[in-house]
Formats: C-alpha cells, sequence, structure tokens
C-alpha cells in the first residue's frame, strides 16, 4: 500500500517545480516550458523553423512573395555604347519579364542587355538581345521570366553604334 | 538620392512595400564623366580651325588627370586624339561643301561611359 510520503514523493517527481529546467522527458513543469519554447514569442520579428510563431512567420512571408505583389514595369532608352542600367535594386522579388526593340535601325545594328542576379551576371552583354537585320524596326522576343533575386537584381543594355537610334527596353518584375 | 556606381550616376529611392525597404534606380542620369566640345561654328574650305575637346564631371568640374584617348567623328571620318591635361586639340579641314551645307562633330571617350560631346559646324565655299 502506497504511503502518504511516497505519494507526495511520486506527485513531486510528476508535477516537478516551476524552476524545472525545460525537457520533453523531464516532469510536467519542464515539459510545459519545453513546449512554451517550441511555441515561441507572439509576433516574431523574423520567419524561421526553431519556433512555431516562426514558422507561421515564414509560412506568410513565402505566400506573400508567391502572391506576386508590388508588380512594377520599368521602361528605358539606351543610346550609348557602354553599358547604362535599366534598373538596380537592392533588396528582394522575381524578375518576371524583359523585352526590347529598336526603332527606325539599319540593318546589322544590334542591342545588348546584361542581366545580374545576386552579384552574378545570368545574361552577359556578349550575346546579341535584338538585331535589326532590315532597316526599320527589330524586336527582340519577349522573355518570360519567373527569377527569383534574393538581394540585388541589375539590368543594363547598350546598342553598337552611336547615332540618334535607341534600344528600348521593358521589364516586369515584383518585390516581396 | 543622386549616386555613382561604376561610370554612371544613379537616382535612388527606396520602396517600402511593407516587408522590406528595397533600394531602387530606374534609369540612367547622366555619365560621371563628359566631353566638352569647344571651336569655331562655321568653316571656310580648305582654311584649317582648331577644335578643343576637354574632359569634365557630371558636375561641370574639369578633369585634368582623365586623360583616355578621345575618338573624334567628322562627318564620315574618324580619329583617334590623346589628351594631355584632359584636354585634346585637333584641326578640321573642310575639303568641300557637305550636302546641307554642315559637318556634324563628335568627341566619345574610348573604351568607357562617358557622355560625347558634339557640334555641328557651318561650311562656306
Amino acid at each position: 500500500m502506497l504511503g502518504i510520503n511516497k505519494l507526495l514523493a511520486f506527485l513531486r517527481r510528476q508535477v516537478g517545480l516551476r524552476t524545472d529546467a525545460a525537457s520533453a522527458t523531464g516532469s510536467l513543469h519542464a515539459k510545459i516550458a519545453e513546449e512554451l519554447a517550441r511555441i515561441g514569442a507572439i509576433n516574431p520579428a523574423s520567419g524561421g523553423t526553431d519556433t512555431l510563431f516562426r514558422y507561421l512567420r515564414k509560412l506568410w512571408e513565402d505566400s506573400g512573395r508567391l502572391s506576386l505583389q508590388n508588380a512594377r514595369i520599368t521602361h528605358t532608352s539606351h543610346s550609348s555604347t557602354s553599358l547604362t542600367t535599366h534598373i538596380e535594386i537592392t533588396g528582394s522579388g522575381y524578375l518576371t519579364g524583359i523585352t526590347g526593340f529598336l526603332m527606325n535601325y539599319a540593318a546589322g545594328q544590334s542591342g545588348w542587355v546584361e542581366v545580374t542576379i545576386d552579384g552574378t551576371v545570368r545574361l552577359t552583354d556578349s550575346a546579341r538581345f535584338v538585331q535589326g537585320v532590315a532597316n526599320g524596326d527589330a524586336f527582340s522576343l519577349a522573355l518570360p521570366a519567373f527569377l527569383r533575386f534574393s538581394s540585388s537584381l541589375r539590368i543594363r543594355g547598350k546598342i553598337s553604334s552611336a547615332g540618334s537610334q535607341a534600344m528600348e527596353i521593358f521589364s516586369t518584375y515584383t518585390l516581396d | 538620392m543622386l549616386e555613382r556606381i561604376g561610370d554612371e550616376i544613379l537616382e535612388f529611392k527606396n520602396v517600402d512595400t511593407g516587408t522590406q525597404i528595397a533600394r531602387i534606380a530606374e534609369g540612367h542620369i547622366c555619365f560621371a564623366t563628359k566631353i566638352v566640345l569647344m571651336g569655331a561654328h562655321s568653316l571656310t574650305v580648305g582654311i584649317p580651325a582648331t577644335f578643343q575637346a576637354e574632359y569634365f564631371d557630371w558636375e561641370d568640374s574639369p578633369l585634368p588627370e582623365e586623360n583616355r584617348p578621345i575618338h573624334v567623328r567628322i562627318g564620315e571620318n574618324e580619329v583617334v586624339v590623346n589628351p594631355i591635361g584632359g584636354v585634346a586639340e585637333f584641326d578640321v579641314v573642310a575639303d568641300y561643301v557637305p550636302e546641307g551645307g554642315a559637318l556634324v562633330v563628335e568627341a566619345v571617350g574610348d573604351g568607357f561611359g562617358c557622355d560625347p560631346g558634339g557640334l555641328e559646324v557651318t561650311v562656306v565655299e
């Protein structure tokens, strides 16, 4: 038969003390402390996977990115034979499309585009982006993209010979 | 705010999306370096005239340390001149009156981003 002292000792072991360290296998107090740590602080400053609230924030941030909010369109004109900036972003988002065209160009004149994502050149200015094959207008293929940039995006353009002509560049992108 | 990035001057703005503050520059304001071309606005056939191409920064301060070669296009012709102290001088002689009665003289920095200088010069007999 269980004596009163043994019963109290049993309860003390199972319930534990308020000061028990968090533990998944310890006393009831230790287990509750462990679960509170796993739930984490309400409204955390950043997403993550170490607490429930940080994981919920991470899911919210990821779904916000995928809903392609903050969509923007940029157009610039490039008339120099040296690269000039179409767009330079420090931040994160998606490049979702790019196209360019030459107006009233002589045959053989060209336009180049350079795309740099997170500091790495993904499209070099050594490949013609658009070339006039006959006098008139020349269009590049509209290039639909879904390219993630985590820290920076830079797009620059140039033309083959200076004059009154220019290459027009349009791009679409979203920001997180 | 205006900022020099490489050879270019760009204008950045901050965009607050609620998730981040992105820093964005769209388009190119100008190059950090430019050439100013000075000389006669009229030429007489057969008589040389002196022109001067000088490097300046985008805020109009002279650049005496900038001595990279300058390509000068005069109508259909092109020559390369080498500045000293940021300034290059060259002579232009017109052999005939071009169609339209004018020549376009343009000076372009060689192999780097630089705003060119240009002049339209009337040619007379």
